[in-house]
């Protein structure tokens, strides 16, 4: 069977590409936009490492060291990451992990609260990026893009 | 593996019964609970007796589980005098994880704080007197719809409480709900439900079994869709369920959905038949559209009525139904029985329907059916010593691979996309055993590929909402 493309996709493998953990905080078992994230992460020539759904800030600092990932993507779709999240630059710092960029998106909040604030309280957490309620990937993907090469110059 | 036979039941669990019962410190139960109380019901309570008569529609399924008693009976008088055949019990997430103790503690608070701090009704918290109450006097038959890798003690609670039909499996209730149960442990669960679906209903009138087909919801090709039906049913029967539903969600596709019924209803026969099970009765139960639901109520009452058609024109013996506040939450009382009349409205509209067959339905029937007779004897050719080793042995190596499931062991290698007429495509099988010819069929049914038809994320990420 020739191969597909897809499958080149799927496993992600493209060594030229730089490693990026993404995974789901807290209790939260929605999977369909993180699995989707993967895909287009290795479409757009990253090397993602997939925590998928219920991870915890450990969890991240832990697949961060063992994959020497320079982003870290965390996603919260029930609200969970408020909570879940809070110090998340601190526990990184204290694993030596200060540089790693740590970006964060989906439905962060319970509620209707403006985005500025949104942006502003997990930006206080220690997240470079955040993006609330997204309508697609294509700005993280562009900003990562942008944030990987300037780490790397 | 040798063919799934009786010699893998259980046989004998009071012991086991026993011990779970008694570990769960209800002074309500013990192993005779269920079997004598089931016996004491009329024959409308059963769902096996409805499954086993005529009929001219497909029966009304709604969902539904609030926390409080009060609220769950005003919502079962509803849902019964808005003409459901089938009563619903949801139960709340903490329950379907085990957390029993949380269940009753949030129960409590939210009784104190007059608000619901539960997402279904927490039937071990309430316990077994209280749910018989929730159904005195509505002669209908009712479903356990849940979400319970470990659904021992629910199942114990639910047939003691006189609930006829329980709904869920080893592989459908754990790889789309739980990241991390063990999937062996889960299947000897779903074992020991079935054992006991087996032996507690009144002769004649056994516990009836629904599979969840649905799964993910999310892009799950037909192939595997029926696959996991086929394996949940011959578990099932091993065990000696005698009625038994498969079931699967409105693909978005007309043509998939009428395909998928008819390959669910030869296949389980043709299984059941080759494995010794005849004697087992089959029910077809169509789900309405799982994935996202539109926000605006004028939208969501087209989808549920058009799925409601659907059901009908695939000749569903029962359709499981959604409400037009789909996407905003739990729906009201009010809100629910009207989605019950609506669907039934448009059932009576369609009497007497006979079967829709076209080109694209012979095509979709026949690429479907070979690739669920591939996967299938992949499964009975595992060097297992049983049906539940093999089944287990397959999702391990990705053979059983159910697309955008949170669980670890789910490989999450398959990869599909949506062709023309909006229907399923696999793009890439994965570790899928597909032939040569029917991975070509389906590529070839996918049309434009790469960068003609842009970036697969962008495509699975509009899919996600193409209903809503």
């Amino acid at each position: 069977m020739a191969p597909l493309p897809a499958q080149d996709v799927n496993r992600g493998d493209d060594a030229a590409g730089q490693d990026v953990v993404l995974g789901v905080i807290g209790h939260d078992i929605h999977v369909v936009a993180n699995r989707i994230l993967a895909i287009g992460l290795a479409e757009s020539g990253f090397r993602p490492h997939n925590l998928g759904t219920s991870n915890s800030v450990d969890d991240f600092v832990d697949a961060a060291l063992e994959t020497s990932a320079r982003a870290v993507l965390v996603s919260s779709i029930n609200g969970e990451g408020e909570e879940a999240c809070r110090g998340i630059g601190t526990h990184f710092a204290a694993a030596g992990l200060a540089d790693v960029l740590l970006y964060i998106g989906g439905n962060l909040v319970i509620g209707d609260r403006s985005s500025d604030s949104v942006v502003r309280l997990f930006a206080s957490y220690g997240f470079h990026r955040v993006f609330h309620r997204p309508a697609t990937f294509r700005p993280l993907f562009e900003a990562l893009r942008r944030d990987l090469g300037h780490a790397g110059a | 593996m040798p063919g799934p036979d009786r010699d893998g039941c259980l046989g004998a669990i009071d012991d086991e019964r026993a011990r779970l019962i008694g570990a769960s410190g209800s002074g309500e139960l013990d192993v005779s609970t269920a079997r004598l109380y089931l016996k004491s019901l009329p024959r409308h309570r059963f769902a096996s007796h409805a499954y086993s008569v005529a009929r001219d529609r497909p029966y009304i399924q709604p969902r539904g589980g609030f926390p409080g008693l009060d609220r769950q009976r005003a919502l079962t008088v509803a849902l019964s005098e808005a003409g459901a055949d089938f009563i619903p019990l949801t139960i709340d997430s903490h329950t379907r994880h085990n957390d029993y103790s949380t269940a009753s503690a949030l129960l409590a608070a939210g009784h104190e704080q007059g608000r619901d701090l539960l997402n279904g009704y927490p039937i071990i918290s309430h316990g077994v007197a209280s749910t018989r109450s929730l159904f005195e006097g509505i002669e209908k038959p009712v479903s356990l719809r849940h979400g319970t890798p470990d659904a021992r003690l629910l199942a114990e609670f639910a047939l003691a409480s006189g609930i006829t039909e329980i709904e869920g499996g080893g592989l459908s209730y754990t790889l789309p709900y739980s990241k991390a149960f063990p999937l062996d442990r889960a299947l000897a669960h779903w074992q020991y439900v079935d054992r006991l679906c087996a032996l507690a209903g009144p002769a004649g009138l056994p516990v009836h079994r629904e599979s969840f087909g649905p799964l993910t919801a999310t892009l799950v090709p037909p192939v595997i869709t029926v696959a996991v039906q086929l394996s949940e049913l011959l578990l099932a029967v091993q065990q000696g369920v005698r009625s038994f539903a498969v079931s699967f969600g409105q693909t978005g596709s007309f043509e998939q959905d009428i395909a998928t019924a008819q390959v669910l209803r030869e296949q389980s026969a043709r299984l059941l038949a080759r494995f010794g099970f005849a004697d087992a009765r089959v029910g077809l139960v169509y789900h309405q559209w799982m994935g996202a639901f539109p926000a605006e109520p004028s939208l969501a009452w087209q989808l549920i009525a058009v799925s409601a058609a659907i059901s009908r024109l695939i000749g569903a013996d029962k359709v499981v139904i959604k409400t037009p506040e789909e996407a905003v939450g739990i729906p009201s009382i009010e809100n629910n029985a009207a989605a019950v009349r609506a669907v039934r409205y448009v059932l009576d509209m369609l009497p007497g329907v006979c079967p829709v067959t076209n080109e694209v339905v012979a095509e979709e029937r026949e690429l479907i059916s070979s690739e669920v007779t591939h996967l299938m004897d992949h499964v009975f050719s595992q060097p297992c010593s049983s049906l539940l080793s093999a089944v287990h042995r397959c999702v391990l190596s990705g053979a059983l691979d159910v697309p955008f499931a949170p669980h670890e062991q789910n490989a999450g290698q398959l990869i599909t996309d949506r062709g023309p007429g909006r229907r399923i495509r696999i793009l890439s099988p994965g570790a899928v055993p597909l032939s040569a010819a029917d991975a070509s069929r389906e590529r070839d049914l996918l049309g434009a590929q790469g960068d003609e038809r842009g970036a697969l994320w962008e495509r699975l990420l509009r899919d996600v909402r193409i209903l809503a």
